[in-house]
């Protein structure tokens, strides 16, 4: 899409300026929710509230608009808007302390690891329940580092600037997630 | 890529796939706020005052280049105190964004004015501090120093060197002196805490090669040294938490200058552990005793009260605290309303659990961007300060009084580094 910068906006003139913006963020809107929802979808795993982040990052994005020097990062500022608003949402949330993977689930979702492959077709409902139940209950910057790099698939470079760590500290914590999520769904199953 | 990773892309992708395209809501645009179109400050650098500028400029450039050469004094502030508060606290600074990024200078500021009492850049060749700690002298830091690698992260496996920190707040003077230890490569020392008689320093780092955890202890001076590292065993989930551990943290010496409480660091925190240094040498998850955790007990007043923040134990060891804020009843709730809710710091008792009192109950809607934050506690938690709703307060003697909170301070959450210490 086309779009105006920060300093265009802010050349026009009085009101219509801000005509202009709420526009363009209404564009970025119809092109990048979607994916975007989905994203917080993965990360919280739930429609209502993945919707409510996505909607106050766009808010955001509009009240800040003036910061934005360069529109073309608006997508990254806009992801990273809606991992914070996540780490937010699951900041209030008081995770229940018996919720375990069921365990028939976990080895379900266990064996399929051997079977699968990049081509693999869909999982097993229960098996994929049993994934997103251990992966949400690691600790937010190990779900944040998983998602980006194997959802998103997004280079360690820029999971580093998304969330404000250093690329080494991506590495080790995406390492140390995996194991974690290994280690949980193997458990289940012993 | 392995099968867990394949497995894991399978899964979040089916997930995602679940909204459907058809069924996004519009954005409310009667909601929609007015942009801002102007930057705060609104400084220009063009027109016909652009000479000007450029000069004024030039001699800001050349005071501070003088001034930054080392260390030195600023004004000094008058200090009129709260007894049993410390005068004193010291923040990492920098001007980059955000500021803790590369924090390359602290300053000693008042605790009661908020100005600069004293300038310290980072020493060559380390030119970052990256920590910061009180002691049980008021006068005297720990802090941290280490390179910074490009393009602006922190290089995990250089050499990283602790130093002490004394102002004179009669000459104005801050000075740096190397902590007897050896300088620690290739670990992310993710804090430090010194004992309550000066003599001990323990650090929890993380090798960067191996991925290990662990704590050490230095005995000062001579530097001899004992580690407690995460067993190779990590559990998976915590035995009567439910959730999987993430990274110790929060570490604090008791005031018998042997055990140190640690936690278990996630979001909620999971648990204050506590290890005993007079044992072997081993493993830490092991060698240490779980003392509380957030899940049970916390009731205060028919109404549950969540740690947003890691607790801690006081150096007496008569109490737990944190930061947090209570829900509306007695049960666990999946969210929380978006009403005004009790904010505050609440103090535990070790052993049950038991919420003893909220000091600095507020009631405020909550904002992620402003959760309680408890930054210092007298060892028998009788004064604390730290930050509610936004604002720093001291609770001393049952009031609660502001004081400063220079917006270039960065506040421990969300950061690798913390920003100030007293």
């Amino acid at each position: 899409m086309n779009l105006i910068s920060a300093g265009q906006a802010r050349d026009k003139g009085g009101s219509s300026r801000s005509r202009d913006v709420t526009a363009i963020v209404s564009a970025l809107y119809a092109e990048h929710a979607l994916g975007l929802i989905r994203l917080a979808q993965v990360m919280l795993g739930d429609r209502a509230a993945a919707e409510d982040v996505v909607h106050d990052a766009f808010y955001g994005l509009c009240r800040r608009w003036a910061y934005l020097t360069d529109p073309a990062k608006a997508q990254a500022y806009l992801r990273s808007s809606v991992l914070n608003g996540c780490r937010s949402a699951l900041r209030r949330q008081i995770r229940q302390p018996d919720i375990a993977i069921v365990g028939s689930d976990a080895l379900g979702a266990l064996s399929a690891l051997s079977a699968l492959s990049a081509d693999a077709p869909l999982l097993a409902r229960e098996d994929r329940r049993a994934v997103m139940a251990a992966l949400r209950r690691l600790p937010d910057r190990q779900r944040e580092a998983l998602v980006l790099r194997y959802y998103l698939e997004l280079p360690d470079a820029e999971i580093a600037r998304a969330m404000g760590i250093g690329e080494s500290t991506v590495r080790s914590t995406a390492h140390r997630g995996l194991a974690a999520l290994e280690r949980m769904l193997t458990r289940e199953t012993s | 890529m392995t099968a867990m990773e394949h497995l894991l892309r399978a899964a979040t992708r089916e997930t995602a796939a679940e909204v459907l395209p058809d069924t996004i809501k519009p954005l409310d645009m009667a909601t929609m706020p007015i942009p801002r179109l102007s930057r705060r400050p609104a400084w220009r650098f063009g027109g016909p005052l652009s000479p000007l500028y450029a000069a004024l400029a030039i001699v800001l450039v050349a005071a501070l280049s003088a001034t930054l050469a080392t260390v030195i004094p600023a004004r000094r502030a008058p200090v009129s105190g709260i007894a049993g508060v410390p005068p004193y606290y010291v923040a990492l600074t920098a001007t980059g964004t955000p500021a803790a990024r590369h924090p390359a200078e602290l300053t000693v500021r008042s605790t009661f004015s908020g100005a600069v009492l004293a300038t310290v850049a980072a020493p060559a060749p380390y030119g970052t501090f990256t920590l910061v700690d009180g002691t049980a002298n008021d006068r005297t830091f720990l802090v941290a120093a280490m390179p910074w690698g490009p393009p602006g992260w922190l290089v995990t496996s250089a050499p990283l060197r602790l130093f002490w920190l004394r102002y004179d707040p009669a000459s104005g003077i801050a000075r740096l002196t190397a902590l007897p230890i050896p300088a620690l490569d290739g670990r992310w020392v993710r804090a430090a805490s010194v004992s309550p008689d000066g003599t001990r320093v323990a650090v929890l780092m993380q090798n960067m090669q191996t991925l290990t955890d662990s704590i050490t202890a230095y005995n000062l001076p001579g530097g001899a040294s004992r580690t407690w590292s995460v067993s190779a065993a990590r559990p998976a989930v915590l035995p009567g938490i439910g959730v999987a551990p993430g990274d110790p943290a929060a570490i604090a010496w008791g005031a018998d200058d042997r055990t140190i409480s640690w936690v278990w660091s996630s979001n909620p925190p999971l648990g204050v552990y506590t290890l005993d240094t007079a044992r072997a040498g081993g493993e830490l998850d092991f060698a240490s005793a779980l003392e509380m955790t957030n899940w049970g007990g916390s009731v205060y007043g028919g109404r549950f009260f969540h740690c947003d923040s890691d607790p801690f134990r006081s150096a007496n060891g008569k109490y737990f605290l944190c930061g947090g804020y209570q829900l509306p009843g007695p049960d666990f709730v999946t969210t929380v309303p978006s009403g005004p809710v009790t904010q505050g710091f609440a103090l535990f008792e070790p052993g049950t659990q038991r919420l003893i009192t909220i000091a600095g109950a507020t009631t405020a809607p909550l904002r992620p961007s402003a959760m309680p934050y408890l930054l210092w506690a007298s060892p028998d938690a009788s004064t604390l300060i730290g930050l509610i709703d936004g604002h720093a307060v001291v609770i001393s003697g049952g009031q609660t009084r502001p004081i400063p909170w220079p917006a270039s301070v960065v506040p421990p959450r969300g950061s690798t580094i913390p920003g100030a210490a007293w």
